[in-house]
């Protein structure tokens, strides 16, 4: 990975441990003043920082792996990840545990830092026929 | 700053209806030379530009297309649509009709100043029937 990927994973690990170990402060600094959580469940209704930052008390994760982490500069100080994420959570009584698709918007601040301005959250397409079969249109 | 909403709302559907055309030409003109869509699968594949658009004409072919709710986010020269999407599409004469997760990533362009699709990841909508009703008592607002 290129050394903007590994800084983009070690930053967004650090935000994902922070939720686990319930780490207010490295939650705080992980989010831009303007993050939202859109879950493709409800696209019409984001969750925005401070209901995030609000709800981990009760939305709360013991344990988050990244896998299959695709990291693109995209435009000068704006970065996208995607990842496969498998974790174990609890929202309320919701079992939120599983292996989850997401893709976060990271964006370079003025004091030097990223951090995470949107995340997108779905599901992985089951491992199949269309998965395998776009792998072969491909060329590389 | 103006609300980018209907602007990138017609760019989707330009590239959509590009796609269901089969029309290759008018697809190019607005997607970026570094475009990929990447699949949101176990494992994740990708296809580049190139690929995409020979794939699209050729044998990943959709007739119709709707989009649900969408989020349009803009972050600086980057704009994220994000939608639920009903697909009618054939892969190889196959049936791959469904309803998918977009969630696409457009690019303003340093010279031209136009919008071209830089970036499309599909995964599947999270169809857990607890999660709205879930969420929305979160709500702090209400």
């Amino acid at each position: 990975m290129s050394n903007l990927a590994d800084t983009i994973l070690a930053r967004s690990t650090a935000w994902m441990n922070a939720w686990v170990d319930q780490d207010r402060a490295v939650l705080e600094d992980s989010l831009a003043a303007d993050y939202a959580l859109i879950v493709s469940a409800m696209p019409e209704q984001c969750m925005d920082r401070a209901v995030w930052l609000a709800t981990c008390d009760r939305y709360t994760c013991s344990r988050f792996v990244y896998r299959s982490v695709q990291v693109r500069e995209l435009a000068p100080g704006l970065a996208v990840m995607s990842a496969l994420a498998e974790q174990e959570a609890r929202m309320g009584d919701v079992d939120r545990s599983g292996t989850f698709f997401l893709t976060d918007v990271w964006r370079l601040e003025d004091d030097g830092q990223w951090r995470v301005s949107s995340r997108y959250s779905s599901h992985p397409e089951p491992a199949g026929a269309s998965s395998a079969g776009l792998g072969k249109l491909g060329r590389s | 700053m103006a609300d980018l909403t209907p602007v990138i709302e017609t760019m989707e559907h330009r590239w959509m209806r590009a796609w269901v055309n089969r029309d290759a030409k008018a697809m190019k003109a607005i997607t970026a030379s570094d475009f990929i869509l990447l699949t949101g699968s176990k494992p994740p594949a990708i296809l580049d530009r190139r690929s995409w658009l020979d794939a699209a004409t050729t044998r990943y072919l959709c007739s119709s297309y709707r989009f649900g709710d969408i989020d349009v986010r803009e972050h600086g020269n980057l704009v994220v649509f994000a939608t639920q999407l009903d697909l009618k599409a054939t892969m190889d004469r196959e049936d791959w009709s469904g309803s998918i997760w977009v969630t696409d990533v457009w690019r303003k362009g340093r010279v031209r100043r136009s919008w071209k699709l830089v970036q499309r990841v599909l995964s599947k909508t999270d169809d857990n029937t607890k999660l709205p009703a879930a969420i929305r008592s979160l709500q702090l607002w209400k």
